[in-house]
């Protein structure tokens, strides 16, 4: 293979970088915030267009001696990294040209997503510590591009607790390498596949370790600790992405470690991962969503709420382990969704709280009437977020609650019944919000509406949301075909 | 083999203690023995007897606006780190390898330029 093949294996990817670097040097030689806006979507569209280009051209395979390879499980995660963070850059042009941070604003996006995809195509240890720290120095940085008390305890509180992960989660590498003998995760397979019940202790002392250093990106309870803080003090496009993007890919490199290196269903090591995720996932809901109900600013409630999310996701990923068939799909299914819905709800609150000036709840009240388009959107995917039809949510908790019961274990249905519970809980204050949004009296009688842009971006993600409630199939069998290749 | 090797290192260590010492050594012996004079002034007594004065102690609060200049100065003295095997072999594979390397400067230049055009090398 010659080195342009190698290249064009990681070509999405280094399109985003090559595009980062571009947006930077643009800022030194031209004072216009546009022009950086404009380059950023460019460099977003041309990572699409190679990335549909693998889809359709047939590249697949390892490259660089099987640090990354192509397949459609790392297409499927770069599809909806580069879709979600083009609709957070569309969204956040206001925000962002207003302040002297421009440039750092996009040229760091870019970055961290161009990272994304290559975490989610990478195939080795090395590769994935690497693209995930990457991605992560350039969001600590992002979390407190702000220059403001908030923002600048935000980032520093996200940089410690990242830092403690990544030694964490190299430490769990390390057990790994040293067990298994190899940093690829096919070596790694085939060393679980072969091996006897004396490498059990130490090969769970490394997945634990792992587990570990991922749960921050996944905020899973007992390491979602930053979450409430970040999502409150940093802006809110950071954190619309940080919700979205960040946390797919977190859940993206996880299935791959886990399902591609441990194996569901058939290892003797997989009912061990099994139990770990199912109580990280009872942890998160029960956690997560009892500490949304006290919350009165919305972004803490969505913070509270993306934790409780990761725990519907740990349902999955505990019955991937289980060795259910639809559980790798479930997974897949319930981030494209939960990325859709994030993604319109953050934009909204994007709209919203630039004209409100606040983030309160109160402060919502009667914005039906005040914005209708932003109202709607938000309810929508506040509808979705709590899993009612005809919303994409509902659907995908079906799905996940499905593989769960499917794998055929009792525990397997205890923790449905968590969930289950845990949904209702959650509707509680997912409810709350639509009731202050639609009942209550506007505190001020002005109307607005937000740039045309935004009003596109958020249309199409409520649009997703609907869409994908009433016809779940063509992303269903996108995410049935990209699990596939796992195993 | 093993004795060997660290014999060297050991004897390099014993040259490496005995050379500040022995000056040291020397000058208290002297002294001892009256051979040299003793008339200490504040000037001979400082630590530096050239160069800017020294001013208070050295637990001192640093001005935090020097970081900038030294993550520059850790920056491109990894850089040199890089260069040093590059420059063992670039002879071997001329083109591509410069190429490599010119890679590698220019980002960082790129990130010089950026430092010097958002005026972080300014002393304000």
């Amino acid at each position: 293979m010659s080195a342009t093949e190698h290249l064009h294996h990681i070509g999405p990817a280094l399109v985003l970088l090559i595009g980062s670097g571009v947006v930077f040097s643009a800022d030194l030689v031209t004072p216009r915030r546009a022009s950086l806006w404009g380059l950023t979507l460019v460099a977003l569209v041309g990572g699409f267009l190679y990335a549909l280009w693998h889809a359709t051209s047939g590249t697949s395979g390892e490259a660089l001696s099987g640090a990354v390879v192509v397949d459609e499980f790392g297409l499927f995660f770069a599809f909806v990294i580069i879709i979600a963070t083009f609709a957070v850059v569309v969204a956040s042009r206001d925000w962002a040209d207003g302040r002297e941070q421009a440039a750092e604003f996009y040229a760091l996006i870019l970055v961290s997503a161009g990272s994304m995809v290559l975490l989610a195509q990478s195939n080795d240890l090395i590769t994935i510590f690497v693209a995930l720290e990457t991605t992560s120095i350039a969001q600590f940085v992002l979390a407190g591009i702000a220059r403001d008390n908030r923002g600048a305890e935000a980032s520093l509180k996200y940089l410690l607790t990242g830092a403690v992960s990544a030694a964490i989660l190299l430490y769990g590498f390390a057990f790994l390498f040293g067990i298994a003998g190899t940093t690829s995760l096919a070596g790694i397979a085939d060393f679980v596949g072969t091996a006897d019940e004396g490498t059990r202790l130490p090969l769970m002392l490394g997945f634990v370790l792992v587990a570990a250093g991922f749960g921050f990106k996944m905020a899973l309870v007992p390491f979602h600790g930053w979450v409430p803080d970040v999502y409150q003090g940093a802006p809110t496009p950071v954190v619309s992405f940080l919700s979205v993007a960040s946390k797919a890919a977190g859940f993206a490199i996880v299935l791959r470690v886990f399902y591609t290196g441990l194996g569901g269903g058939g290892t003797f090591i997989s009912d061990d991962w099994a139990v770990m995720f199912g109580v990280l996932a009872a942890a998160s809901m029960v956690f997560g969503n009892a500490g949304a109900l006290l919350q009165t600013d919305v972004k803490r409630l969505l913070g509270y709420s993306s934790i409780a999310q990761a725990g519907n996701i740990g349902i999955g990923l505990a019955a991937v382990a289980a060795g259910s068939t639809i559980g790798p799909a479930g997974v897949l299914f319930f981030i494209g969704t939960y990325v859709a819905t994030n993604l319109g709800a953050f934009i909204a609150v994007i709209a919203a709280s630039q004209r409100l000036g606040s983030d309160e709840i109160a402060d919502y009240a009667g914005l039906i009437r005040r914005s209708p388009l932003i109202a709607v959107i938000l309810i929508v995917c506040l509808l979705s977020l709590t899993g009612i039809p005809p919303t994409a949510g509902f659907i995908a908790k079906l799905y996940i609650f499905n593989g769960a019961i499917q794998a055929g274990e009792t525990w397997l249905v205890g923790l449905v019944a968590v969930g289950v519970v845990n949904t209702g809980v959650s509707a509680y204050y997912y409810l709350r919000w639509m009731r202050t949004i639609v009942m209550d009296e506007p505190l001020e009688a002005w109307t607005f509406r937000p740039a045309v842009a935004t009003q596109g971006v958020m249309m199409a993600a409520g649009l997703a949301v609907l869409v994908i409630g009433l016809m779940p199939t063509p992303l269903i069998s996108a995410a049935q075909r990209a699990a596939a290749v796992l195993q | 083999m093993i004795p060997e090797q660290f014999g060297r290192v050991a004897i390099l260590i014993a040259l490496a203690l005995a050379f500040p010492a022995l000056p040291l050594l020397a000058s208290w012996a002297f002294h001892k023995f009256r051979l040299r004079p003793d008339n200490p002034n504040p000037v001979k007594q400082a630590t530096y007897e050239c160069g800017v004065e020294a001013e208070g102690g050295s637990w001192g609060q640093f001005n935090a606006r020097y970081y900038i200049f030294a993550i520059g100065f850790v920056i491109f003295d990894v850089e040199v780190i890089f260069l040093f095997p590059w420059a063992t072999i670039h002879a071997e594979q001329p083109l591509g390898t410069i190429l490599k390397a010119a890679l590698f400067v220019g980002v960082l230049a790129l990130g010089l330029a950026y430092a010097w055009r958002r005026r972080a090398l300014e002393w304000r």
